[in-house]
């Protein structure tokens, strides 16, 4: 016989998903409809992306400082000096910006293998 | 054609070099993250597709898990990914999405895969590529995209009882480091200003405000950095 308990614990997750996706849905279907009214060299077109440049990197350092997960298991210094290491050598070498992306992930892995042998 | 060939083959080399792996150690941790939650494999690449946004897929993980009431869920999502609103509205207009021949539909889904890694390879790509090429390249570089995280999810998911978290936070580390570079390789003074200045004001904020802090420097630092680049030209003339 067909169960409907069975069938709403099912269903349930993918629901709640559905309702999770719509407080996305929202801003993206926003986005899409007001860029039809943006002109690309317009400065607030400028403005729009400032901001965006600003978020994503305010959100990349904040990952840096108050970081969730696995990352959270790693002390503040350990994941700030190999960020900063990065950085600067990126900095130094901006015409290969692959040099500080490997320096700062070889000191970042590093003392997380040392800490691990520790 | 060729062009938009070359664009989009472009746009899956690049997804799968550095960008990709970036993206993908992230979604490593998330699916060690909802292997851990007890989360169902298909839900956890589920809510991966679906909602394409790291603070909404840990949200989601983290208050469904505990069993929170559906209009806290839809509000803490909510809330939690009005920078969604800024980059796609940064991303279709450098696409120019609607000079594209394609349905609403097909515009929403583009809008739907704008991720920061996406949207930050797009900034990138529209200084080497034409305007009309960026759609293509998107296309490739999100097929990209979808593919290795997709894989790197479930590969994290299925391994989080072996690694230990140390280990598993290396990759993890790859993002932000990674997408910081992209950033601060912008040329326009202002785009420049704007990264430190959101750099700086984000995480000075964030344990007074919580997730406001992300909107309030985007605001404050984007304001900042055309001012200083108004000033700078004032000052020139």
């Amino acid at each position: 016989m067909f169960d409907i308990s069975t069938f709403y614990d099912e269903l349930l997750p993918w629901f709640m998903l559905f309702i999770a996706s719509l407080g996305i849905f929202i801003w993206r279907f926003l986005g899409l409809i007001l860029s039809s009214k943006i002109r690309k060299d317009s400065f607030f077109a400028k403005w729009i992306n400032a901001v965006a440049f600003a978020m994503t990197t305010g959100l990349m350092v904040r990952i840096i400082f108050f970081p969730t997960g696995a990352l959270a298991e790693t002390e503040l210094l350990e994941r700030l000096i190999p960020f900063l290491i990065g950085v600067i050598i990126f900095l130094f070498f901006s015409r290969t910006p692959i040099i500080g992306l490997v320096a700062g992930v070889i000191a970042f892995s590093s003392t997380v293998i040392y800490n691990q042998i520790i | 054609m060729k062009k938009r060939d070359s664009a989009f083959k472009k746009g899956i080399l690049t997804g799968f070099g550095f960008p990709g792996i970036g993206m993908s150690a992230a979604m490593f941790g998330y699916g060690v993250f909802a292997g851990e939650a007890g989360l169902d494999l298909f839900l956890c690449l589920g809510a991966l597709l679906i909602l394409w946004s790291m603070p909404g897929m840990v949200i989601f993980v983290s208050l469904y898990t505990i069993g929170t009431p559906i209009l806290l869920l839809f509000s803490t999502v909510l809330l939690a990914n009005m920078r969604q609103f800024f980059l796609v509205l940064s991303g279709m207009t450098i696409i120019n999405i609607h000079s594209h021949k394609i349905s609403f539909v097909s515009k929403l889904l583009w809008a739907h895969l704008i991720s920061p890694t996406g949207w930050a390879e797009l900034t990138k790509a529209k200084d080497e590529l034409e305007e009309k090429e960026l759609l293509s390249f998107f296309k490739g570089l999100t097929l990209a995209l979808v593919t290795i995280t997709s894989f790197t999810t479930v590969l994290g998911y299925k391994l989080f009882f072996l690694l230990p978290a140390d280990i598993v936070s290396i990759p993890i580390f790859i993002m932000p480091l990674y997408l910081t570079i992209l950033m601060l390789r912008a040329v326009e003074i202002y785009y420049r200003v704007a990264v430190i200045s959101g750099g700086i004001i984000c995480p000075l904020l964030f344990p007074y405000i919580g997730d406001w802090s992300l909107i309030i420097a985007g605001l404050l630092g984007g304001t900042i950095g055309l001012f200083t680049s108004y000033l700078v030209q004032k000052r020139k003339k």
